[in-house]
C-alpha cells in the first residue's frame, strides 16, 4: 500500500499540533518518526493511519483520500492496515483469542472458524507467542501486553503498518521476533510507518527518518545522516 | 506599560456574545445527540433484521441486565405490590370500594409503577455501567483499536447493548408485573386470609389489554432510550479517566429524567385511546 499525507495540519480545541506534514510511504518502504515527548509522533502515526482527521490536507491510502470514503469504504480500507499502540489498547473484556481473531475476521469474513484457528496458530508459532489464548489482557505483563498488541496487527497481512513506540518493553528475543515479522512484511510489498521519542537502533533499519519538533518535520534523510547530524537525538 | 495594556483584551466579550455561543453550544449538543441515536438505530435495526448481532456481547448482556437484576427486582415487586394490596384491602371497602383494590393493583403495577421502577432500576445498574465501560475504552484507546482494525465500534459494542438492554427491559417488566400482582396477592392471602383463587380470579378479570399493551410499550421504549442515553455518554468521553464518574451520573440523569417523561407522555396517549 501507498501511504501519502499531503500538506497534513491537525489539531484540536483551536490549536495545530502538527503543522503542514508531507510524507510518503511507498510500498516496502519504512519510514521512522523520531521527536521528543510532545512533538507530535504519536499523532503523526494515527493521522496516516487513518484515526485522526486531519483539520488541513489529506491523507491518501493507495491514491484513495480517506476523507472522501463512505462508512463502509472507510472499514474496508482500514482492515488493510494494522496498529500497534503504544499503551497496547488491548480489548481489555475479550479473551486473548478474540483480540487477535477480531481484525482476522473483519479483514477476511469468508474465512471458516476452522480456519482463523489454523491461521491464529500458525501465527502464534511462528512469533513463538505460546500462552493460554483464553486468559484476559489484564494477567499478561505489560511486554506480554505490548507483543500481543503487535501481533493483533501483524496477524492479517497488512498492507500498512503503523508502529507507536514498538520496542518499549519488550524483550531483546521479542524484539529480535518483531522485526523479522516486519521484514517478511516490508518483502511482501507491506509499508511501516514506526516513531519513537529516542533514536533507537531499529531506526537505522529504516529507509528514511523523520525528526519532528514542535509539530513540524525539522530534519528529514537517512538514519546514518539524522543520526550524525542531530546530536540532540538521544540514543 | 503599552505592552500590559496591549495584552489586555479591547474590551470583555459581550453578555449576549456569550449567551448565543453557549446557546450555540446546547443545540451543536443536541443535534449531535439526535445523530448518534439515528445512527446507532439505523445500525441496530439493520444488524437486527440481518441476524448480524455480535452474540456474546449480546449474551452478556442479557444476562448482566436480564438475569443478574431478577432478585432486586422481585424483592421490590413483591414490597410495592404488598403495599398496595394491603392498603387498599384495609382502606378501600370503608367507602365500600373494596372491588377497586384489584383496579388500582394493576394500574401501579402493570401500567405506572412497574414499568418506571424498572427503568430507573436497570439505569442504575445497567446505564451507568455501560456508560463506565465505554468511557474507560475510551480512555484506553480501545474503541481506537476497533476502528484501526477495521471494525465498527457501533455495531460491534453497541448495538448489542442496545437491543440485550431492551430485550432485558421488556422480559424484566413482565417479570416485575407477574412477581407484583401475583406475589402480592399470595402476601395479602397469608396475612388477611383472603382467598387466593378468588383473588387471582377477579385480578385476571379486571386485566385489560391495553394494561398490557401499555406496560410493553413502555419498556420497550424505556430500554431504547436507557441504552441510548448510556452508550452515547460512554462515548462521549474523550480521553480523561476523571470524565468517566461524570459522564456516568449525566448519562443516569438523563436516562431517568427521559424515562419519566416518556411515561408520561405515553400514560396521556394511552389514555386518550
Amino acid at each position: 500500500m501507498r501511504v501519502e499525507l499531503q500538506d497534513v495540519t491537525v489539531g484540536w480545541g483551536g490549536k495545530a499540533l502538527l503543522r503542514h506534514v508531507n510524507l510518503t510511504l511507498e510500498p516496502g518502504r519504512m519510514v521512522g518518526v523520531v521527536g521528543p515527548s510532545g512533538s507530535g509522533v504519536s499523532l503523526l502515526l494515527k493521522t496516516a493511519a487513518g484515526l485522526v482527521e486531519p483539520l488541513e490536507g489529506q491523507v491518501c491510502h493507495d491514491g484513495v483520500a480517506l476523507n472522501r470514503l463512505g462508512e463502509e469504504a472507510s472499514r474496508r480500507m482500514q482492515t488493510r492496515s494494522g496498529f500497534m499502540f503504544q499503551d497496547a489498547a488491548l480489548w481489555a473484556n475479550t479473551s486473548l483469542e478474540g483480540n487477535l481473531l477480531l481484525p482476522l475476521r473483519a479483514k477476511f469474513p469468508e474465512l471458516s472458524a476452522g480456519e482463523q484457528q489454523t491461521r491464529l496458530k500458525e501465527g502464534l508459532q511462528a512469533a513463538g507467542f505460546l500462552t493460554d489464548l483464553g486468559r484476559r489482557p489484564a494477567q499478561l505483563s505489560r511486554g506480554q501486553q505490548r507483543f500481543l498488541s503487535f501481533l493483533r496487527a501483524t496477524l492479517p497481512d497488512p498492507e500498512a503498518l503503523f508502529l507507536d513506540e514498538p520496542v518499549m518493553g519488550l524483550d531483546a528475543a521479542w524484539s529480535d521476533t518483531m522485526w523479522r515479522r516486519a521484514a517478511e512484511l516490508r518483502a511482501d510489498g507491506a509499508c511501516i510507518l514506526a516513531g519513537s521519542h529516542h533514536f533507537q537502533s531499529w531506526c537505522h533499519a529504516a529507509d528514511h527518518i523523520l525528526l519532528l519538533e514542535d509539530g513540524r518535520i525539522a530534519r528529514e534523510g537517512p538514519p546514518d545522516r539524522i543520526r550524525s547530524s542531530a546530536p540532540e537525538v538521544k540514543s | 506599560m503599552a505592552t500590559e495594556q496591549a495584552r489586555l483584551p479591547s474590551r470583555p466579550t459581550p453578555f449576549l456574545d456569550r449567551l448565543g455561543s453557549d446557546a450555540r453550544h446546547r443545540v451543536d449538543g443536541f443535534l449531535s445527540a439526535l445523530g448518534y441515536a439515528f445512527a446507532l438505530h439505523r445500525q441496530a435495526l439493520g444488524l437486527f433484521f440481518r441476524g448480524r448481532i455480535t452474540t456474546p456481547v449480546l449474551r452478556a448482556q442479557i444476562y448482566f441486565t436480564g438475569v443478574e437484576a431478577l432478585p432486586i427486582l422481585a424483592l421490590i415487586a413483591l414490597g410495592i405490590g404488598a403495599a398496595v394490596i394491603v392498603q387498599g384491602v384495609n382502606l378501600l371497602p370503608r367507602f365500600g370500594q373494596g372491588e377497586l383494590a384489584y383496579r388500582i393493583l394493576i394500574l401501579v403495577i402493570t401500567r405506572e409503577l412497574g414499568p418506571l421502577l424498572t427503568a430507573l432500576i436497570i439505569a442504575a445498574r445497567s446505564g451507568s455501567a455501560i456508560t463506565t465501560e465505554l468511557g474507560n475504552m475510551v480512555v484506553d484507546h480501545e474503541i481506537e483499536a476497533y476502528v484501526a482494525a477495521g471494525i465498527n465500534p457501533l455495531q460491534h459494542i453497541a448495538v448489542p447493548r442496545v437491543i440485550g438492554v431492551t430485550l432485558a427491559m421488556v422480559f424484566l417488566n413482565l417479570y416485575f408485573s407477574l412477581f407484583g400482582l401475583f406475589g402480592s396477592c399470595f402476601l395479602a392471602s397469608l396475612i388477611h386470609g383472603l382467598p387466593l383463587r378468588e383473588y387471582l380470579g377477579n385480578l385476571v378479570l379486571v386485566m385489560t389489554a391495553g394494561d398490557i399493551l401499555s406496560s410493553v410499550l413502555k419498556s420497550l421504549v424505556f430500554g431504547i432510550i436507557l441504552s441510548t442515553v448510556s452508550t452515547y455518554y460512554g462515548f462521549k468521553v474523550e480521553g480523561a479517566v476523571t470524565e468517566v464518574p461524570q459522564k456516568t451520573i449525566a448519562s443516569l440523569g438523563v436516562s431517568m429524567t427521559l424515562c419519566i417523561l416518556a411515561s408520561t407522555v405515553i400514560t396521556v396517549l394511552m389514555g386518550m385511546v
